[in-house]
């Protein structure tokens, strides 16, 4: 053997033992996850229907989807299997996947995260027109035609809306131990405003940072329907039967908003800068924080304690309630145009909808293990002894998120009663006079990406009280001019009108 | 001879890129040694170019890249309508020359002091404690500086609330934001810089500086005529080759410090955040597509130009 062959022959042999060990590690589990995840079980050989969802995945994840099976396998015949992703990474994660095209099942999907719209548009949701009435007719006739229409983008429904609260009561929970200190009743307050004495008190008394939150700004508080939540910069007021767009910085609702907010600011009232979530919570169990704002469906008090370990007293400072698009399609579950059995999902979707005990599985866990009943007659349920919301193995806390929420079991006795209440404020609520409409961003994309960017950067500061109104919203204001808000206007009320003519 | 000849004209290709026939028998080892390089090179460089596609179509998940709608120049407009593309550029380009001016003249100014001291035993140390932050994940760095800037509680405020001077919502000040990157840049890349020119030191023929000694020149006088004349080929080296990355911002570094706050955006924002937040908030693959496509031309514009400059002042100096 030549010199020349010998080194050659070696050369090679470093170089494939180069290849190979760089690509051993990853190709094995790539291939596994997905071999098991989609198609048929091959043990079985029944198709298996994945759930994609934004929770933290649970210790106890496993023990949750076996129970399930046992339920759902001997009614519809499909196995289930849960696919948690984690809320901070789930939106990234969802669009990565289906933008590299691959295959799903059933994925949880809404305006606010992996964008139903965006979504829709991109042509990955599964039209269910059809399969609705013919595999989930529970479902469908859950809900009236006029609550779908929400859901229908360009005549076609591609998600499945979880039933809840639809309008959004923004109010205020209030630590009830302190409210008993300063001696403070929620019952006379009517608005934002009237929550000030009680904040002087307790920043004066307690020495901290009352408020926990960023700004007063809540579109539907203010009488006004946001027509599209990708769209912060615009929307209408929801009994305007002319149906005209406005852009929300010019309105002196948003102006009054911007003002209170500005004072409690500077009063040291709210936090000087935005908290990361996770440290926010942890300090409000800390008790660095009195009050938060939210949407206080009835419940909330129990939801609020849940999250945040006190006792709370919560109150609607929202009137009328408004029912809009985007609180009825707030959060919503879809399948995928990709997914192999399209109706095999619908099914289990239909069960996740109208089976309680299906969906308080998912939800809350194993009976017996996860939790116990308190109360079987008023279904309310309780932890069981010596396990807390901390302690829990499952309690992915997500109860919006699965299906119909009222199919809840209650977790407190308080609570008994909160769901008819709820889907009484449902039925009761004004309707916005856009309720069903849909903006179509196609043609205004472009407009939409930089009227999104100045408003961060110029109008929520303004928003948010760092910077007065009269200083900034002038500026602001010629610098979303200059992003084409005006094309945008234009062009949903144009929308708007066609829509209207279109339901004539 | 005849045959010789034959060959090589109907090689023409193959012979300019790989030089002739026995050229490549001599270097056959050494060319397949370059093989596993070219091949992830090209695989990691050159098909993924294919994509650019997706910056002129009005790119959908269900059609896919080829059978998306073309749509020109559309998905440049929102980079062009505003500001942005001007202030995106100008932070990059900016940012990057006071890195790599500050960084450089740090550096060296690190080396020359260890090489002074590079006989004591705690030159080690030295260099490991300087090394250190190299190391760092930015996402971590940015937990150090949130702790140090944080309005509420921040230490950084803390000490000026001893000092009486009224604290600062550092996350809401724009103009301190280039000083404070450029610090965090500094603290996490002037070990490896500092090392890298002490080596360069250390390749200098001690007899250069004894010499300097014999003729009774000072510390000084020998940093400035020998040690650094010395090291300027190393120093253009790395200045040609970081001004060819000047157009790619670290990501890290610009996204995590600043916690992506939309108040910091005019003077932090740069092409790879804005590409970035492109994507995953607008979700707009084409939008974003687009924006790197810029980033990639300017960026190769910048490379040629500055190894022209380079070639005209010195041409052994350049790097092609």
């Amino acid at each position: 053997m030549s010199k020349r062959t010998s080194s050659l022959l070696l050369t090679s042999l470093l170089l494939l033992s180069l290849l190979l060990a760089a690509c051993a590690p990853a190709a094995g589990p790539v291939d596994a996850g997905e071999q098991s995840s989609l198609s048929q079980d091959a043990d079985d050989n029944i198709p298996v229907v994945t759930y994609t969802y934004a929770r933290v995945p649970q210790p106890d994840q496993q023990m949750v989807e076996d129970a399930l099976n046992d339920i759902i396998i001997p009614e519809i015949g499909v196995k289930l299997k849960l696919e948690p992703i984690d809320p901070g990474v789930y939106n990234d994660k969802m669009q990565l996947r289906l933008a590299s095209g691959e295959a799903c099942d059933i994925i949880f999907t809404a305006p606010w995260i992996n964008s139903y719209a965006n979504n829709v548009a991109n042509g990955v949701l599964y039209s269910l027109d059809e399969l609705l009435p013919q595999y989930a007719p529970g479902l469908w006739n859950s809900m009236p035609e006029t609550t779908w229409e929400a859901a229908r983008v360009q005549g076609h429904i591609y998600g499945v809306i979880n039933q809840q609260i639809f309008p959004k009561p923004w109010g205020v929970h209030v630590r009830t131990d302190l409210l008993q200190k300063y001696n403070f009743s929620l019952d006379d307050v009517a608005q934002w405003e009237d929550m000030e004495p009680f904040l002087a008190a307790v920043a004066e008394g307690e020495g901290i940072t009352p408020v926990l939150g960023d700004n007063l700004w809540r579109s539907q508080y203010w009488g006004y329907d946001p027509l599209d939540d990708g769209i912060a910069a615009i929307g209408m007021a929801a009994a305007d039967t002319t149906l005209t767009v406005v852009n929300f910085l010019e309105t002196d609702e948003f102006k009054k908003a911007a003002e209170i907010t500005k004072r409690w600011y500077d009063n040291g009232w709210l936090p000087l800068e935005t908290l990361p979530r996770d440290e926010s919570q942890a300090m409000f169990r800390a008790g660095q924080f009195a009050m938060g704002y939210h949407v206080e469906k009835p419940g909330n008090d129990v939801e609020s304690k849940n999250a945040y370990g006190w006792d709370f007293t919560i109150k609607n400072l929202t009137d009328p309630l408004i029912i809009d698009t985007a609180g009825t399609t707030a959060t919503l579950n879809a399948i995928c145009a990709s997914s192999p059995h399209p109706e095999a999902a619908m099914q289990i979707l239909e069960l996740f909808n109208t089976n309680a005990q299906v969906y308080n599985t998912l939800a809350r866990g194993v009976e017996g293990v996860h939790w116990v009943w308190e109360d079987e007659a008023n279904k309310v349920m309780r932890f069981p002894d010596g396990v807390t919301a901390d302690t829990s193995t499952y309690n992915p806390n997500g109860d919006w998120m699965f299906g119909n929420q009222f199919n809840a079991y209650y977790r407190d006795p308080a609570q008994v009663g909160a769901w008819e209440a709820t889907k009484l404020m449902n039925d009761t609520a004004f309707p916005s006079e856009a309720l069903g409409f849909v903006v179509d961003r196609t043609p205004i994309e472009t407009e939409v990406a930089q009227v999104t960017a100045v408003w961060k950067e110029q109008v929520e500061p303004i928003m948010n009280g760092w910077v007065a109104w009269d200083d900034a919203a002038p500026d602001a204001m010629a610098k979303l001019e200059e992003a084409g808000i005006n094309r945008i206007i234009d062009e949903v009320e144009s929308q708007l009108q066609a829509w209207k003519a279109s339901k004539e | 001879m005849t045959m010789q000849k034959n060959v090589t004209s109907s090689n023409g290709l193959l012979t300019k890129f790989f030089g002739s026939r026995r050229d490549m028998q001599t270097n056959l080892t050494l060319l397949s040694m370059a093989l596993p390089g070219i091949v992830l090179l090209f695989i990691f460089a050159y098909l993924p170019m294919v994509g650019l596609l997706i910056a002129f179509k009005d790119y959908r998940f269900a059609d896919g890249i080829l059978g998306s709608a073309w749509v020109g120049f559309a998905n440049f407009r929102f980079l062009f309508g505003t500001d942005t593309a001007w202030r995106i550029t100008r932070n990059t380009l900016l940012m990057n020359c006071l890195f790599i001016v500050v960084n450089t003249a740090a550096s060296l100014t690190i080396a020359v002091l260890l090489n002074e001291v590079f006989k004591s035993r705690m030159t080690k140390y030295y260099q490991t404690l300087l090394f250190f932050p190299y190391f760092i994940s930015w996402v971590i760095a940015s937990y150090f500086v949130f702790a140090l800037l944080s309005a509420q509680g921040g230490i950084l405020n803390q000490w000026l609330d001893a000092l009486g001077v009224p604290p600062t919502a550092w996350y809401r000040s724009p103009q301190y934001w280039p000083a404070i990157l450029t610090l965090a840049n500094l603290w996490n890349g002037v070990g490896f810089g500092s090392i890298v020119y002490l080596a360069g030191i250390l390749g200098i023929d001690p007899m250069l500086f004894e010499a300097a000694k014999m003729d009774g020149a000072s510390k000084w006088q020998q940093v400035r005529y020998i040690t650094m004349p010395m090291l300027l080929p190393l120093v253009i080296i790395l200045t040609l080759l970081a001004i060819g990355r000047i157009f790619n911002a670290d990501f890290g570094l610009f996204y995590f410090l600043p916690r992506d706050t939309p108040m910091l955006y005019p003077t932090t924002d740069v092409i790879d955040t804005f590409v970035y937040r492109s994507l995953v908030q607008l979700g707009d693959i084409s939008m974003a597509a687009a924006a790197g496509f810029y980033q990639s031309v300017v960026g190769f514009a910048m490379v040629v130009t500055a190894n022209w400059i380079v070639r005209r002042i010195n041409a052994d100096y350049s790097l092609y």
